[in-house]
């Protein structure tokens, strides 16, 4: 009860109880929790008929008093002497709601959390960049991209305040053996196509590479800033070769065997032309060979 | 209530000068007049042209209008002269 607000604003007198009850009752007055306290005569009456109160009991001998005010009008007179201090607090909370509508970071957590750069690129194309509000990002389309993401197993996307937390998990085996490393060619030739999950193309189909040539830088760069993440992606590269393969005679059955040791494991061969040279104990089955490279980085 | 109403009538009570009593607790007087004595151990109201006399414990007075009153406290006895 200590807690209630008290609904009457209590006045108190110097008076007789029968007296002052008396004229209360002949100004129509409502009063609550009448009680005597040595001298005075102490009751309740609601804020409206204060100023009735005081005016039947005008006169100096009755020595009235407020003595205690009601809740409503106490919180009202607090309010008014802290107007400031709650205007300020009012303009706290909206300015806190407003600012929580907004993204002002995005954070990437979880096993995943090296694949930041490009789930951060994910969700700023869904909507959700920094600054843009928080129902902007199309959530089910960004979790549908970022685990489409090699080796992402989990994604979960919530709100913190002003925060947009992206839980990503990925395999556990994946998680401890990434390659920092950018992708690089370990053959000359000229690429023919090239894909970058993650991190930023350094060469594009059609371009001729040499052995060593970085494919896919292990970084990202957004406005103009660069940020590390890993590289993730696939080459193919086309490359020739001039291979001779000495045959006893110039047969459908050498130039079979000729075409049998061409083949080197994990590359496609595109393309195949021969000539026959003779030579004093055989012939000579000298071919061109085109071989289709495929060459990948942190993709199982 | 309709079952007192019609005890009243049959009785030829007049419903507008009731006292309703709780003992210890409260009692609520219809058609008071005046207050005439107060205190937390006494209460004297003058009601239906005769003097109601309420007597108890800690009483004070919990409403008062249009000739309704309501005694909270530890009201006790309630004598009609």
């Amino acid at each position: 009860m200590g807690g209630k607000l008290n609904r009457y604003c209590e006045i108190r007198i110097t008076s007789t109880a029968e007296s002052a009850l008396k004229r209360l009752k002949k100004a129509q007055i409502p009063v609550y929790n009448c009680k005597k306290q040595g001298a005075y005569f102490i009751f309740g009456v609601k804020d409206k008929d204060i100023k009735k109160a005081f005016a039947i009991f005008a006169k100096p001998c009755y020595n009235i008093a407020v003595q205690r005010q009601s809740g409503l009008k106490s919180l009202l007179s607090l309010a008014a002497m802290r107007a400031g201090l709650i205007l300020g607090a009012l303009i706290f909370a909206a300015a806190a709601y407003v600012s929580n509508l907004y993204i002002l970071k995005i954070e990437v957590t979880g096993s995943g959390s090296y694949l930041e750069s490009e789930v951060v690129r994910i969700v700023a194309d869904e909507g959700a960049g920094r600054g843009s509000l928080f129902t902007a990002l199309n959530t089910p389309v960004a979790t549908g991209k970022i685990l489409s993401l090699p080796q992402v197993v989990f994604c979960d996307i919530s709100k913190k305040g002003s925060v947009l937390v992206v839980d990503v998990q990925v395999e556990n085996s994946h998680s401890q053996s990434v390659d920092r490393k950018p992708l690089t060619a370990d053959v000359s030739g000229k690429v023919v196509s090239l894909t970058a999950i993650c991190g930023t193309a350094a060469v594009s189909a059609g371009d001729s590479v040499s052995k060593g040539d970085v494919l896919i830088y292990a970084y990202t760069q957004t406005d103009g800033e660069t940020e590390d993440c890993i590289a993730v992606g696939y080459a193919e590269i086309e490359y020739g070769r001039t291979v001779e393969y000495f045959a006893p005679d110039d047969s459908e059955s050498s130039l079979k065997e000729a075409y049998a040791s061409l083949l080197i494991e994990g590359d496609e061969i595109t393309r195949v032309s021969h000539k026959t040279v003779t030579e004093e104990s055989g012939v000579r089955i000298v071919m061109d060979v085109g071989y289709l490279h495929r060459i990948s980085i942190n993709l199982t | 209530m309709k079952l007192i109403g019609q005890i009243l009538n049959e009785l030829g009570a007049d419903g507008l000068n009731g006292i309703v009593l709780y003992p210890g607790a409260c009692c609520y007087v219809k058609s008071v007049k005046s207050v005439s004595d107060f205190s937390p151990k006494k209460i004297v109201l003058r009601a239906g042209g005769k003097s109601v006399s309420i007597e108890g414990e800690n009483m004070q007075i919990g409403e008062y209008f249009e000739g309704d009153i309501l005694i909270k406290g530890g009201v006790m006895a309630v004598r009609i002269e």
